[in-house]
Order: C-alpha cells, then sequence, then structure tokens
C-alpha cells in the first residue's frame, strides 16, 4: 500500500469508525504493545492505530477488516423484506445455496472474499458471509457491493469582473456500500447508502438497480415489502409505556381524508409528547406516515451508548433512514425492536 | 477577583443563574438564550445575553450558529462557527432539503465539554 492509499485509508477509517470501534480494535493488540493507547478522540486513537501498524504491531489486513465492518452500518436508508412464504423462508435460509446462483458453485475458491477496494470503479462485489451466533439457532448472510461513480462535486463560485462569475466543480469518484442482509427469523434487509446529493427518485433508482443486479440469487417475486404502517402507529401509541426503550421526534400523520399534519419539537432532544398541546392533538390521528424515533441503549450492554435515531417511512412505507455512522449491533438492535410492534 | 465576582449585582446574578443552569443540564448540547429564558423564568434578556457573553469568553460555552428549517422548525443538531460556513442547502428532520436562504440562523451556546 502506497502512501496515499494509506492516506486514503485512514480519511475512510475517520469517516466510518465510531471512537469505540477504534478503541476495540487497540485494545485487542495492547498485550502485544504497550505504547499502545487506547483512549482519546477518534484523531487520537487514529493516529495511535497509524503508529501501531508503522511499529508492525497491528497488521494492516485487521485495519482493513476493521473499515469492512464498520462502513456497513448507519449512513444509510434500510427497506425491509418479508418471505412471500414459508418455502421461500426455508429457501432464504441456505446462504450457501443464494451464493452459488450468484456466484457458481465453487464460489467460496472462485471469489475469494472478503475482497477490499478503496477506490472501486463501477459495482464490484465485496463479500458473501455467513454468519451465526453461538447458543442460538440464528444465522445470517451479508452480500456486500462496493459502488463507485463519478460526480460532479460543486467547490464554490468566483467572481470573474462585474459581469462574469465562475463556477468550480471537481470530478470525483464516490465510494458506496451497498448490502443485502438476510435474518434467519425472515427478514431480508436492502441497505442504500444515504448521502448529500440524493433525492427520493435517485435512492429509489439504486433499490432497484441494486435488485436487478442480485437477482440470479434473490429474486424479487420471492418477497413482499414489510410495510411499516402497522408498526408506526403502535410506536406512537406505546410511547410512553415504552419509554426507557425509545422516544418519539417529529412525527407525520394521515387523516381520514388522505389530508396531513406533521407535529415537529423545537429541538432534537425534545420528544414528541413533552408538549401537551401536540400530545392531545396527536391523539386525535391514527395512521402516522412518517415518524423519527431514538432508541435508547440497552441497559448492561456496551457495543453502543447513544441514542440511535432513525427515521421511519420516508421514501418508502417499508424503509427506515439512519443517519448517523453506528454499529453492527446498533442497527441489529433497531431491527429487532420493529419487529416486536 | 473573577469576572463573576466583579459583575454587577444583576448581572453577576444573571451569570450565576445560568452557570448553575449550564452545569445541572450537562447532558444538552446546546443552550439556546430563547429557550433558556423561558426555562429560567423571570430573567432579564438583556442580563441573559450579558451572562451568555461572560460565560463564552470564560470557555465554559463555545458560540455556535444553527439552523432551524423553514418545513419542520425542528434545530437542526449541526454547529457551524460562522455563517460563512452554512451552505447553501441542508437537509431537515425528515430528510427533505431545504434552501438555507428561507432557514432561521440560530445563535446557540454549545456546552465547551461535549
Amino acid at each position: 500500500m502506497n502512501t496515499a492509499e494509506r492516506e486514503r485509508l485512514f480519511a475512510l477509517l475517520d469517516a466510518a469508525c465510531t471512537a469505540q470501534q477504534i478503541s476495540d480494535l487497540l485494545r485487542e493488540f495492547k498485550p502485544l504493545d504497550k505504547e499502545i493507547r487506547v483512549s482519546g478522540n477518534s484523531e487520537e486513537l487514529l493516529q495511535s492505530v497509524r503508529r501501531a501498524v508503522d511499529r508492525g504491531t497491528v497488521p494492516l489486513q485487521r485495519v482493513l477488516r476493521l473499515l469492512a465492518r464498520a462502513e456497513e452500518n448507519g449512513r444509510q436508508h434500510i427497506f425491509y423484506y418479508k418471505p412471500r412464504t414459508r418455502v421461500h423462508a426455508v429457501k432464504y435460509n441456505d446462504g450457501d445455496s443464494v451464493a452459488q446462483s450468484l456466484f457458481g458453485e465453487n464460489w467460496a475458491a472462485s471469489e475469494k472474499f472478503p475482497r477490499f477496494y478503496l477506490e472501486p470503479h463501477g459495482m464490484k462485489w465485496a463479500d458473501f458471509r455467513v454468519e451465526t451466533v453461538d447458543g442460538t439457532d440464528y444465522h445470517s448472510w451479508t452480500l456486500k457491493v462496493y459502488n463507485g461513480r463519478v460526480i460532479n462535486r460543486f467547490l464554490g463560485e468566483s467572481r470573474i469582473n462585474d459581469n462574469r462569475f465562475s463556477r468550480e466543480y471537481e470530478r470525483v469518484l464516490t465510494r458506496e456500500v451497498w448490502l443485502v442482509r438476510w435474518h434467519s427469523f425472515g427478514l431480508l434487509e436492502f441497505r442504500i447508502p444515504s448521502h448529500d446529493r440524493e433525492s427520493r427518485r435517485t435512492c429509489l433508482g439504486d433499490l432497484e438497480i441494486f435488485w436487478d443486479r442480485v437477482a440470479q440469487g434473490i429474486r424479487r417475486e420471492d418477497f413482499v415489502e414489510w410495510d411499516l404502517g402497522p408498526v408506526r402507529n403502535a410506536l406512537v401509541q406505546n410511547a410512553e409505556k415504552r419509554a426507557s426503550e425509545y422516544r418519539l421526534g417529529n412525527a407525520q400523520f394521515v387523516d381520514s381524508r388522505d389530508g396531513s399534519a406533521q407535529f415537529n419539537p423545537a429541538y432534537p432532544e425534545e420528544s414528541l409528547f413533552d408538549a401537551p398541546a401536540r400530545r392531545s392533538a396527536v391523539a386525535l390521528f391514527r395512521e402516522c406516515s412518517q415518524l423519527v424515533v431514538y432508541w435508547k441503549p440497552p441497559k448492561g450492554q456496551t457495543a453502543f451508548n447513544e441514542e440511535i435515531r432513525t427515521e421511519i417511512g420516508g421514501y418508502k412505507s417499508n424503509g427506515i433512514r439512519i443517519g448517523a455512522r453506528t454499529t453492527p449491533e446498533a442497527v441489529n438492535h433497531v431491527t429487532l425492536r420493529l419487529r416486536e410492534f | 477577583m473573577s469576572r463573576f465576582d466583579s459583575a454587577s449585582s444583576d448581572y453577576g446574578n444573571a451569570i450565576r443563574l445560568l452557570r448553575d443552569f449550564v452545569r445541572k443540564h450537562s447532558d444538552r448540547r446546546v443552550f439556546e438564550p430563547r429557550r433558556v429564558a423561558r426555562e429560567l423564568g423571570r430573567i432579564e434578556m438583556t442580563a441573559l445575553a450579558y451572562a451568555f457573553d461572560a460565560l463564552a469568553s470564560d470557555g465554559l460555552l463555545v458560540r455556535v450558529f444553527r439552523i432551524r428549517p423553514p418545513t419542520t422548525h425542528t434545530l437542526l443538531d449541526q454547529d457551524f462557527y460562522s455563517v460563512d460556513e452554512i451552505p447553501a442547502e441542508l437537509r431537515d428532520a425528515f430528510n427533505r432539503p431545504f434552501c438555507t436562504d428561507d432557514a432561521e440562523i440560530v445563535q446557540v451556546f454549545r456546552n465547551a465539554r461535549t
């Protein structure tokens, strides 16, 4: 890896990893190298990783693996699907068979996953992995794709004279992580990155492209969209009873004649029901079309320690958006909680 | 002698009130003067503005700008250290884009410890 690639790797780590994730990596190697610092802010921790890599204590491959996992969670839209029938659920529980449909019979030997691209051009298969959880029947598989597109990034406007000005753009290659994830309890996720330039049209267009790309192994007709409408309604109805688990932020409701009303707390740390007037007004509605939910970290776990903010039902009724970078445990926590409603 | 002790009694009271308020609400990332005035109850806005300045000068608070979108009016949680840093377009709580020319720019104070 040359210097430029190395700089790119650390910039990506900085953007993708939480301080906790970097610290966990350093803790793993601390017994081998007493000079490793395991506390500090993200910048200090990354500096510690750099030095440990230079000393040869932390292998570069291990750093790449950290990035590969960290970049899969958060700053994304997740669209949920359920298998159409029990037969389809059984079919997709066989991860190896799905991988064979996509990559051929000897996929493990021929594809040599996981692959890692710092600068992918176009769509590149990156990983297919099956994971199990000890002591449970639960298992999952994950299909990962890197997508690199050339976009024009606006840099700024400058004045030439009184009547002329120029706008400067830079051509840059994006590096997007697209995922399909199957849970053995019968749920499929399509994860599409969320970014500043997106629109409903571009995001749903990407979702269509992704379905087409994986069609050889994952057939759309085998699934139905999981409509999160009833989940949103239940989240509103149970918000006060389950205040230790989550709180509500902005919400939009539809009335019996397809009109709508939107309720917005003044501050992100305020909850929907903090103002009595909002609570009384919300009670008049039955159908919630969009909802911001802040999930609280469960007591006794350390995988994430801040609220996870999710928007439920933005671009599609089976979709959520997680705006911030987060951990796999946090995203799984949200998915599992949604299934309870 | 600190500036808390040397301030005039009205302003000194405002500074003490605000300092206690900030300590009590250490989990809060930012303090918006309008909201703090409402929560503190009877306090002169001029004295409160002076208190915010004093606590910012003492390094307890950091002055930043935040955006209130025209679409939801929910204050966004991005901090800008100057108005020039604010991009032409941002996204509201439902991830809908809006033009920041149409938004309200709010001066708030961030807890220096967060």
